[in-house]
């Protein structure tokens, strides 16, 4: 079972804190949100999680991934996925290329076609394999951009506003989706989001001014 | 001064002096631009006190368009012609081939040398090349303006006992490989270099005065690309690539990358020694039978646009005024064309006074200049070379 | 269209196109026996049989291939190794702030600068020599090397700053920085994710520049004059010499020659095409290796390999240029003067009149038209942006050399106009490309506000979107002043010798002779793009802390 743990995480532009001492803990198949105004650091504390301080900014803290430090890691190793606003597929390689860039380079050709056969299959995308991401609907890359995630068999999962961009509708119909393919494969997500509907029924925290509270 | 403007005084009253007066007077205020040759600041230098002087004496503006290669504003000129655009150049250096060609395709004025008032004081009767242009006659097309010897240097640091024959320089190169090297013809000086190997290698050198049609070509050269084919893998870089020129080769002289290097000017040597261009060891010498020696001119274009005052600027070249100052080693030491012995007084002293270093030769150590082959050898030499050595 | 709009749009293109035409047709008549002022008016292919034999042709038009390919593919490998390594993870902040200095030298005085580095008396010769005991320098041959290695390295170090800023831009355009984090996110290392993802998405994009480097390296004669072979030399240069041939009827097989290297370069500029796809097909399906340790050393042997370059070329000039007496294998000179400088200031200082005149002139000319363009009538459209590099892509010995009589015929003369007209024809596209890409990138509702706000076309331009827009101009200007520095072959030919700019006199010089007057041509060439882009760069600066304000 994975889990998700950061301890005292504290971040720093120079002298001056973003925001101190954060802790919480996410659980396999739960899905956490992070709430709180624009630039107020939860992009900082992903970046944190990932490994991506930019270089001005100064990080502290563990972050626990199944009870293990990831903190020296480079980003590849961390075993980490991320869903962010913009699906950020690759341009220039179709649907089917962009899975396969995804897939660990140990799985066997006939697992790998099976693999995202089924997984595109289980989003109801089959048939576009063969589309460049321009030629879909935000819907569907979107949903692209999670299953390349899993792809890559995360531990962990950050979801950065993955439903900012998307109408009413069809951001009920992916979030649904969305968290039922996580809890399928017991995956720990950490959720930020502005929106109250996103993040109904989970368990919430506030990042205010360099606090940090349960909401 | 007083004693040139005697001179011209003479020259005019004897030459058509109300002719020649005319031509001062068309000539005040035109701008004359002279494509020279840029390449030395000396000579830059010279022309520029040329300007001086004419702007003060005929109220004339001299342009000194500086080229790299006659031959670009030769075809500068061609392409005016083609096209029928105004001319761009008035007055410009030139000899050799570049003369034969500009002369054979209509591109220069004249003819008008013979009848500047300074004529009269050129060394006609012991200087061949002055109106006979590497075997071309000149027909008064071009007006002689100074002479050249082909002269070797080297760092007598280095060297002991320069090679004073092609013969003595295969052994000299045999010994010292990789310090050896020529310009690369079509250079001027690579193609004279391949001259004087004519001169040194042929049992006949009577048929280089001749034009190189009337022979086989390739049967009388053979004994040059048979000398060369010894003397090339010894050479610098094993012969597979040349300088481009002989300024370049003074560098590398200096340098120590060559152990020899040659010049036009007998008196080159002294004035890079002077200006720290080259270490105060190196000597110039030359070879045993002699060395070619030619004078280079300046002619008008046929679509000058300022003619009469190229005429006044290159009478004024040839004064006595402006020849001492030239053969002066401190401000050029370009030999003469004028007949020293029949000046006046002064200014054979003004001639006589100028000092020669001990890095540069005195016209007693020039032994006998050997004459420029036929123009039309110019074309085979380069033609020849180039098929032997430039492919690969 | 209104009238000033059709004004600028046919200006801009009379400017370019007029030139283009004549030069390839006053060319093409010649190399098919058209030159009438030579009696030749026998149509035919004769000029070409005359071509195909004369002395190492086939050995020039080879050296030419492999030098210009050489070039071009290292200039192209080492900045994408640069960029994977360096500047995609923001390393080599010091390189990256002195990239547009570096391309802002041309291209011969960077080549006289190499010398320090190559030349068998440069310094580590030199250092040699001191260590060895010896006192001549050795014979190997790292310059004017009969294979064109050197004129090849030259190039190749040359290019990489152009190629760099033309990826960086393209890497922040197409927004690659987030991409590549995702790649890193599914488990890929930095050189892994590179090659995949950056590179595919850069290739296409850079096409065009990478065609004009390509086109260049194949056809340039300054460097090629100063660092190539002799034995023979590139094709480019034996047109070039051919042309100025004293045997006037050698300009048939020169203009002959012109357009067969346009051919070579067109079928380099094809051959990419089908390379790029050929690159990015290996990049997509290669399996790269998690580290490629050996690429990050490379890369940073490339960065110190440009730095020092670009430092120890201008150190090696400066010496020079005030060296009175420096023989080898001493480090540094023995006794200094000035009087290289003064000695030949009657050539120097006209020539930075007339450099900055020209230059000046074409770079204010081109911003203009192309100001006028862009407001007038907007971006040019999809089909008219290759018409930009077409003359960036022909060879200059190509099609330039019968322009300036045709120029002069039609009352624009020789000199000054006619080396304006020639330089636009350079500077024009670069400016175009550049203040297209800063007009593209200033926000559109600016300019909506401020036509609001004022209602009117003139005061919305001068208040607001010109002064916003004022540093993109600035160095527009900058760029469009260094190009027009560095033209040697367009000046040439139009000046009919009357005017000489700093580069015409490098060039003429460093064919041989004094080394210490070459360095006093060749600094000043490297100095004065280098001060008008400090200018530049301090204006747009003070402009920008004034807008903060």
């Amino acid at each position: 079972m994975h889990s998700l743990e950061l301890q005292n995480v504290t971040t720093r532009i120079g002298e001056q804190a973003l925001f101190s001492a954060v802790s919480l803990t996410v659980a396999a198949s739960e899905v956490v949100a992070v709430m709180g105004p624009s630039g107020v650091g939860k992009s900082t504390l992903l970046n944190h999680i990932l490994g991506m301080l930019p270089a001005d900014i100064t990080g502290e803290g563990s972050v626990l991934l199944d009870g293990v430090d990831i903190g020296k890691l480079n980003t590849e190793h961390r075993g980490i996925g991320l869903v962010a606003q913009d699906d950020w597929l690759f341009p220039h390689m179709t649907v089917w290329q962009n899975l396969k860039f995804a897939q660990p380079k140990s799985m066997n050709r006939q697992d790998g076609q099976a693999q995202i056969t089924q997984y595109l299959s289980e989003a109801g995308l089959l048939g576009l394999e063969k589309h460049l991401p321009s030629q879909l609907s935000g819907g569907q890359r979107q949903r692209v951009a999670v299953l390349r995630m899993l792809m890559a068999q995360p531990k962990a999962v950050l979801l950065d506003e993955p439903f900012s961009k998307l109408d009413q509708q069809l951001r009920r119909d992916f979030r649904h989706w969305c968290f039922s393919v996580l809890a399928e494969r017991s995956l720990p997500a950490l959720l930020v989001s502005h929106d109250p509907q996103d993040v109904a029924g989970l368990r919430c925290w506030q990042l205010d001014k360099g606090d940090w509270h349960h909401a | 001064m007083k004693n040139w403007i005697a001179a011209a005084g003479l020259a005019t009253a004897t030459l058509a002096g109300a002719q020649w007066q005319e031509t001062l007077d068309a000539a005040k205020g035109q701008t004359v631009y002279f494509n020279a040759w840029g390449g030395s600041p000396l000579i830059n230098e010279y022309i520029d006190w040329v300007g001086e002087q004419v702007e003060a004496q005929y109220d004339i503006e001299l342009v000194h368009v500086k080229v790299g290669d006659i031959a670009d504003s030769i075809s500068r000129l061609l392409s005016e012609k083609a096209t029928g655009a105004q001319g761009s150049i008035d007055l410009m250096w030139i000899n050799g081939e570049n003369f034969a060609n500009a002369k054979a395709n209509d591109l220069l004025h004249g003819p008008w040398a013979e009848e500047v008032p300074h004529y009269s004081l050129l060394d006609l009767q012991n200087k061949a090349t002055l109106t006979i242009d590497f075997s071309v006659p000149t027909d008064g097309y071009e007006l002689p303006w100074g002479m050249a010897q082909l002269v070797f240097q080297y760092d007598s640091e280095f060297v002991s006992e320069p090679p004073t024959s092609m013969a003595q320089l295969l052994a000299f190169a045999e010994a010292n490989p990789g310090r050896v090297s020529y310009p690369q013809p079509p250079n001027f000086y690579g193609t004279t270099f391949l001259k004087q190997v004519a001169y040194e290698t042929l049992a006949d050198t009577s048929v280089l005065q001749q034009p190189a049609s009337q022979v086989d070509t390739e049967q009388v050269l053979a004994p040059v690309w048979q000398y060369l084919d010894a003397l090339h893998p010894h050479l610098w870089r094993g012969g597979e690539a040349f300088p481009a020129n002989a300024p370049q080769m003074k560098q590398m002289l200096n340098d120590g990358e060559l152990l020899l290097s040659l010049s036009f000017n007998p008196n080159d040597a002294q004035t890079a020694v002077n200006n720290g261009e080259l270490p105060e060891s190196v000597r110039s010498y030359i070879h045993q039978g002699g060395t070619i020696g030619n004078t280079h001119f300046v002619a008008i274009p046929f679509n000058a646009q300022s003619e009469a005052g190229a005429q006044v600027v290159a009478n004024f070249l040839i004064s006595p005024q402006a020849q001492a100052r030239k053969a002066d080693t401190q401000y050029w030491g370009d030999p003469t064309v004028l007949n020293v012995a029949d000046l006046d007084a002064a200014t054979k002293q003004a001639f006589n006074n100028i000092e020669v270093g001990p890095a540069a030769l005195t016209s007693e150590e020039l032994s006998a200049t050997l004459l420029e082959p036929h123009a039309s050898w110019v074309e085979v030499l380069e033609s020849q070379w180039a098929e032997r050595y430039l492919v690969r | 269209m209104n009238v000033p709009a059709r004004l600028f749009s046919s200006l801009f293109w009379a400017a370019f196109l007029l030139p283009i035409i004549s030069g390839v047709v006053l060319t093409l008549l010649p190399a098919f026996g058209w030159l009438p002022v030579l009696n030749q008016q026998q149509l035919g292919w004769h000029i070409w049989q005359q071509l195909f034999i004369q002395p190492s042709f086939w050995a020039a038009s080879g050296l030419t291939w492999w030098s210009g390919w050489l070039a071009t593919l290292a200039s192209l490998f080492i900045a994408a190794l640069l960029l994977q390594y360096g500047f995609a993870q923001q390393r080599f902040a010091l390189l990256s702030r002195w990239l547009s200095a570096m391309l802002a030298v041309p291209h011969a005085a960077y080549a006289l600068g190499l010398f320090a580095l190559l030349a068998a008396t440069g310094w580590p010769a030199r250092i040699w020599a001191l260590g060895s005991g010896e006192q001549l320098p050795p014979q190997i041959a790292l310059t004017q090397d009969p294979y064109g290695l050197s004129l090849a390295l030259t190039l190749a170090l040359r290019e990489v700053p152009f190629l760099l800023l033309m990826a960086l831009a393209a890497f922040r355009t197409l927004n690659l920085a987030p991409l590549l984090r995702q790649a890193r996110l599914l488990g890929y290392g930095e050189p892994q994710a590179f090659w995949p993802v950056v590179v595919p998405q850069l290739l296409p994009v850079l096409r065009w520049p990478i065609m004009v480097v390509l086109a260049y390296n194949l056809g340039v004669v300054d460097v090629a004059l100063i660092t190539g072979p002799s034995l023979p030399p590139t094709l480019a240069v034996m047109v070039h010499q051919w042309f100025v041939d004293p045997d006037l009827t050698m300009r048939l097989v020169a203009a002959a020659g012109g357009i067969w290297l346009t051919l070579m370069i067109m079928l380099a500029c094809a051959l990419w095409w089908g390379i790029e796809k050929l690159i990015i097909a290996i990049c997509m399906t290669r399996q790269w290796p998690r580290q490629t340790f050996g690429f990050a050393w490379l890369a940073k042997l490339s960065s110190i390999l440009l730095l020092t370059a670009w430092l120890l070329g201008a150190a090696w000039l400066l010496f020079w240029a005030f060296a009175r007496r420096w023989r080898f294998p001493d480090l540094w000179p023995e006794q200094w003067q000035l009087r290289s400088w003064l000695r030949t200031s009657s050539d120097w200082w006209p020539a930075l009149v007339d450099t900055l005149v020209v230059g000046v002139a074409s770079a204010t000319l081109a911003l203009v038209l192309v100001i006028g363009l862009l407001e007038g009538v907007g971006q040019l459209k999809r089909w008219q942006r290759p018409l930009l590099f077409v003359p960036l892509i022909l060879p200059q010995v190509g099609f330039l050399f019968f322009v300036p009589g045709m120029l002069a015929r039609i009352g624009i003369g020789y000199g000054y106009g006619a080396a304006i007209t020639l330089h636009l024809l350079f500077v024009l596209p670069y400016s175009y490309l550049l203040l297209e890409r800063a007009y593209l990138s200033l926000n559109l509702q600016y300019e909506q506000h401020a036509l609001l706000l004022s209602k009117s076309r003139w005061r919305a331009l001068w208040r607001v979107k010109w002064p916003l827009l004022a540093p993109a101009f600035a160095s527009v200007f900058a760029v469009g002043f260094s190009v027009s520095v560095a033209q040697y072959l367009a000046t040439l030919y139009a000046s009919a010798g009357r005017i000489e700019t700093i580069t015409t006199l490098t060039v003429s010089a460093a064919g041989g002779g004094d080394r210490r007057l070459i360095a006093v041509f060749a600094l000043l060439q490297w100095l004065l793009p280098f001060l008008v882009f400090l200018v530049m760069a301090w204006v747009s600066h003070w402009r920008s802390r004034w807008q903060r304000a």
